[in-house]
């Protein structure tokens, strides 16, 4: 251009302002921080974690040391409460709030184990399924079909009743049994992404069909991973519940939440607060994780309402 | 000749969250009965933003406002909600680019132009049935009634936006608003569908909008043409006046940037407007192309620019004059 | 005489495609029989309307779709014999839209040096050196280096594509419709740096584009393709002085150039395009063509070359 430096400076100015994109990370970070649902959801469960993790410094007492003589203290809240058992106990007199804080770990490893195992295998097949298509497509698709033909909680039940329950029998259980949902999202995304050019411009350049796989289409799925992953745990974590309060899942007397529901079921009548403080303890996570997977499935849509 | 749309002095607000969007400002055009107006410039220039503010149909939380803005005589910023909606798509018909994504797919062509007459006439379905088939037959669809039954899917894109035309055509519009009607379609159907709009309009005398990037179809097809650049009409005339004798640099060079066989030489450079159109947000000063006009000196930051009509109709938004104009575009 | 760096022989792609529910499937010839060349150097045009193979041609030359039939020959060499690395290092495709041939999630550092990177070439130090060099010739300023594709413009866009495609020093690239998804400014903005590159790199381009103005504008050679078979194949100026072709008389015809003393033009074409499921018999251009006759419904022409200038017609206009 003729014109010399400051001329172009003077040309510039108050031509509006310089508008400068967000980057992919800075637009979710500003659209987070506007969503309700998500905020909600990431500190429930973000605070169910915390408890999981500092479990030993939060919980007041063993949650194993059974203490007949203390046998169904109700919580601080009823007139025979006690803050020494601000949850009560149980029927076997062990402390209701440390047995609650311990049940946040197991609900939560298992949750993550299960969702690991299930994530893997879908993602895996749904990759496969959405980027070679036709036969691996087909075999795939058939996979899910007869998986989905297989009701879950049956199978895990039978499979617990085969071998014996223990906590890793139902993570491998259900793991191998609820990836369903994970292959059928990621297989429509990796076929969406598949038919872009820049895949096609990746194998134009020469790059390996495994390399195109993790850096090209891997990346652009992550987002969809991390939703389907967070609905997972949540799933998970309500049937590892179903399954320990039918007695096959963990066995006593680790304190698993559905586990606690399940004995506190012959004292419901009159101890309420067994079934319920164990419950609304669930029902925290699974919303949380809900609402968690929901938000983040609407930050990260390509033009999601903010 | 009866002017069908007045528009003037029309601004278009946004608030983006970078900061409120000036997308549209002091727009002024007409349209006669049974003219071609085109509205020309690339994207983001407003050109369709102005066609949405005359049809009431802007993104949410966009604001419009104009001086003047009316439609054969009735005021469309004093009407309700549910008289323009009687408007759209009786009196006014839109014509989309993608003809795929304008036509809904789990209803068969026949619906879709029954739906359009019935929603806003007292008619018969077969009444509509058979202006269906007359329109279809008249946009050069042939075996018309066999094709009433078939779906948006079944059809090829010229077909499509065939369709489309009839549609609009289904309750006698009075003016017709046609967003790049052929930016989709094949160079040989191009001509056919931009030859068949002319035909329909001058058949029924209606106004039609023409709202396109490419100057080839604007040359022939538009009577008259305003060249938008950043929400803004830098110029504007006649057709004729406008690519025989462009004044605005941006108009110049526009018109340099096309290949155009016999005229540019193949393999030599292309004329080009470099650097990149602002987006005007915030507060706006001076002329809006001059960080990319050869001719550009500080008076254009710190001067409002307005239109200055040389004679009736053609003007021009430039602080030089035309003679000026012609002669800093030959020295750079 | 030098070999020409792709040279195409009767190439064939066939499509199985399902006609409709339980009617099985059929074969779709989206190209058939093709031949082709490009001499190191110059510019191919190769024309047609959408559906016409030309795109299913350049994915075929970049080894992205496998050839059903005949041979497409790289230097001399067969590609079915050579690896996808070593076409990669030789050819290199623009894409037609910007918004979707750039990963989002990369930035444009790591988006132009993806063939690098694919190819293992050396020198991992210097790589930001070249991706400087290569982002100047290209013009992007060098600030826009880690900002990811969301943040450009259309125009800029397509210059990181171009980088991309340049990084190796490719000798042929093949441009898909590089400037129709672009604005009228910015079109020739690319136009024109892609005729400096082909100046200062000594490139060949494959030019695919609908755009005849375009076309006539950049080529030294140029195919027209109709339903998969080219019809008519000439050096640019005498193809667009002496089209022979009915189907290339119509599309020079359509062409809109900026004129406002011109009205439209009629092409005599009729509207449809016919599906290439269902081709017409004989000369598959016959139903639209106003010179058709008897013949041409009934026995598909050969290509007969006379003056250089091939044309696959029963009643093409003479050599002038």
């Amino acid at each position: 251009m003729a014109t010399s430096a400051p001329i172009s400076k003077i040309l510039d100015a108050g031509l509006g302002e310089t508008v400068i994109f967000p980057s992919p990370g800075q637009v979710i970070r500003r659209r987070m921080r506007r969503h309700k649902g998500l905020i909600i959801g990431g500190i429930a469960v973000l605070l169910t974690f915390l408890v999981a993790v500092f479990a030993p410094v939060l919980a007041p007492h063993d949650p194993y040391a059974q203490d007949l003589s203390k046998r169904l203290i109700p919580p601080f809240w009823h007139e025979k409460g006690t803050w020494d058992h601000p949850l009560g106990t149980d029927n076997l007199g062990r402390d209701y709030l440390s047995r609650v804080v311990y049940g946040c770990r197991i609900s939560l490893i298992i949750g993550f184990s299960i969702m690991l195992i299930a994530v893997t295998i879908g993602t895996t097949m749904g990759i496969l399924a959405g980027y070679f298509g036709g036969t691996v497509d087909m075999v795939v698709s058939f996979l899910v079909t007869v998986r989905l033909a297989l009701p879950a909680v049956l199978v895990a039940l039978a499979v617990v009743v085969l071998i014996g329950g223990s906590m890793t029998v139902v993570i491998v259980a259900l793991g191998f049994l609820i990836w369903a949902r994970a292959a059928v999202v990621i297989r429509a995304s990796t076929q969406q992404i598949r038919s872009q050019d820049y895949v096609a411009a990746a194998q134009a350049a020469g790059c390996s069909t495994i390399r195109i796989l993790l850096t090209e289409i891997l990346p652009n799925l992550a987002d969809n991973l991390v939703v389907v992953a967070t609905l997972e745990i949540g799933r998970a974590i309500l049937l590892e519940a179903a399954l320990s309060f039918l007695g096959m899942g963990v066995q006593p007397p680790t304190p698993s939440w559905g586990l606690m529901i399940s004995e506190g079921k012959e004292f419901m009548l009159f101890f309420p607060y067994l079934i319920t403080i164990p419950g609304t303890a669930l029902f925290i996570l699974v919303l949380g994780m809900n609402l968690l997977g929901d938000g983040i499935r609407d930050v990260t849509a390509p033009e999601g309402r903010t | 000749m009866k002017s069908v749309l007045e528009v003037k002095s029309l601004y278009v607000d946004l608030p983006l969250p970078a900061g409120m969007l000036h997308a549209v400002r002091n727009v002024s055009f007409h349209v006669n009965q049974g003219e071609t107006v085109s509205l020309v410039g690339e994207s983001g220039c407003g050109k369709s933003m102005t066609a949405l503010a005359v049809m009431n149909l802007l993104p949410r939380k966009g604001v419009r406002r104009a001086e003047v803005l009316s439609f054969e005589g009735r005021d469309l910023m004093k009407i309700d909600d549910s008289k323009m909606a009687d408007i759209r798509g009786n009196k006014m018909a839109m014509i989309f680019q993608e003809p795929m994504t304008s036509l809904d797919p789990c209803y068969t062509i026949g619906n879709q132009l029954e739906e359009a007459i019935l929603q806003h006439r007292k008619v018969s379905t077969a009444e509509a049935r058979d202006r269906a088939v007359f329109l279809l037959e008249k946009v050069g669809i042939t075996a018309a009634e066999s094709r009433l039954k078939q779906y948006p899917h079944q059809l090829s894109g010229g077909l499509r936006q065939r369709v489309m035309i009839a549609m609009g055509l289904m309750c006698g519009p009075s003016l017709i608003i046609a967003d790049e009607p052929t930016t989709a379609l094949d160079v040989t159907i191009q001509a056919q569908i931009l030859s068949l709009l002319a035909s329909l309009q001058q058949e029924f005398e209606m106004g039609l909008i023409l709202i396109t990037h490419d100057l080839g179809v604007v040359s022939r097809t538009a009577d008259r043409l305003a060249v938008m650049y950043c929400g803004e009409v830098v110029e504007t005339g006649t057709t004729e006046e406008v690519f025989d004798n462009p004044i605005h640099p941006y108009t110049r060079g526009l018109m340099d940037c096309i290949p155009v066989p016999g005229k540019t030489k193949p393999g030599e450079k292309l004329g080009s407007i470099p650097g990149m159109v602002p987006t005007p947000i915030g507060e706006l000063t001076g002329c809006s192309f001059r960080n990319r006009c050869p001719s550009a000196s500080p008076d254009c930051a710190r001067t409002e620019t307005r239109l200055i009509e040389i004679s009736p109709g053609r003007a021009y938004r430039c602080l030089l004059s035309p003679e000026a104009c012609a002669v800093e575009w030959n020295r750079a | 005489m030098d070999e020409p760096i792709i040279r195409t022989v009767d190439v064939r792609k066939t499509y199985r495609v399902s006609a409709g529910t339980f009617k099985g499937k059929r074969s779709l010839h989206a190209v058939n029989g093709v031949s082709i060349s490009v001499k190191r150097g110059s510019v191919l045009g190769l024309v047609g309307e959408s559906g016409c193979g030309k795109s299913t041609m350049a994915k075929m030359i970049l080894r992205l779709e496998d050839i059903t039939g005949g041979e497409i020959y790289m230097n001399g060499k067969p590609v079915s014999s050579v690896s996808r690395k070593h076409i990669a290092r030789n050819i290199q495709p623009i894409f037609q839209d910007p918004y979707s041939s750039l990963n989002p999630r990369k930035n444009i550092y790591s988006i132009i040096t993806l063939p690098l990177r694919a190819l293992k070439v050396d020198g991992a130090s210097d790589r930001h050196k070249q991706v400087d060099e290569i982002m100047g010739v290209v013009g992007l300023a060098p600030r826009l280096k880690y900002n990811y594709p969301n943040q450009l413009s259309g125009g800029q866009r397509q210059r990181v594509a171009v980088a991309r495609a340049l990084i190796m020093h490719p000798d042929l690239v093949l441009c898909d419709e590089p400037t129709s998804a672009l604005d009228v400014s910015v079109q020739s903005q690319i136009l024109n740096l892609l005729i400096d590159l082909r100046k200062e790199f000594g490139l060949t381009y494959i030019l695919i584009s609908h755009n005849l103005a375009v076309v006539q504008h950049m080529a030294s050679r140029v195919a027209v393709m109709y339903l998969g078979r080219i019809v008519e194949e000439a050096d640019t100026q005498a193809l667009f002085r002496n089209p022979r072709h009915p189907y290339t008389q119509a599309l020079l015809t359509s062409v809109l150039t900026p004129n406002p003393h011109l009205g439209l033009p009629e092409t005599h074409l009729g509207i449809t395009y016919p599906n290439p499921i269902d081709p017409p018999p004989g000369c598959t251009f016959h139903p639209r063509c106003p010179k058709a006759d008897q013949r041409c419904s009934r026995e598909a022409p050969q290509p007969v070359v006379e003056k250089d200038h091939l044309v696959e017609c029963f009643h093409p206009e003479p050599v002038s």
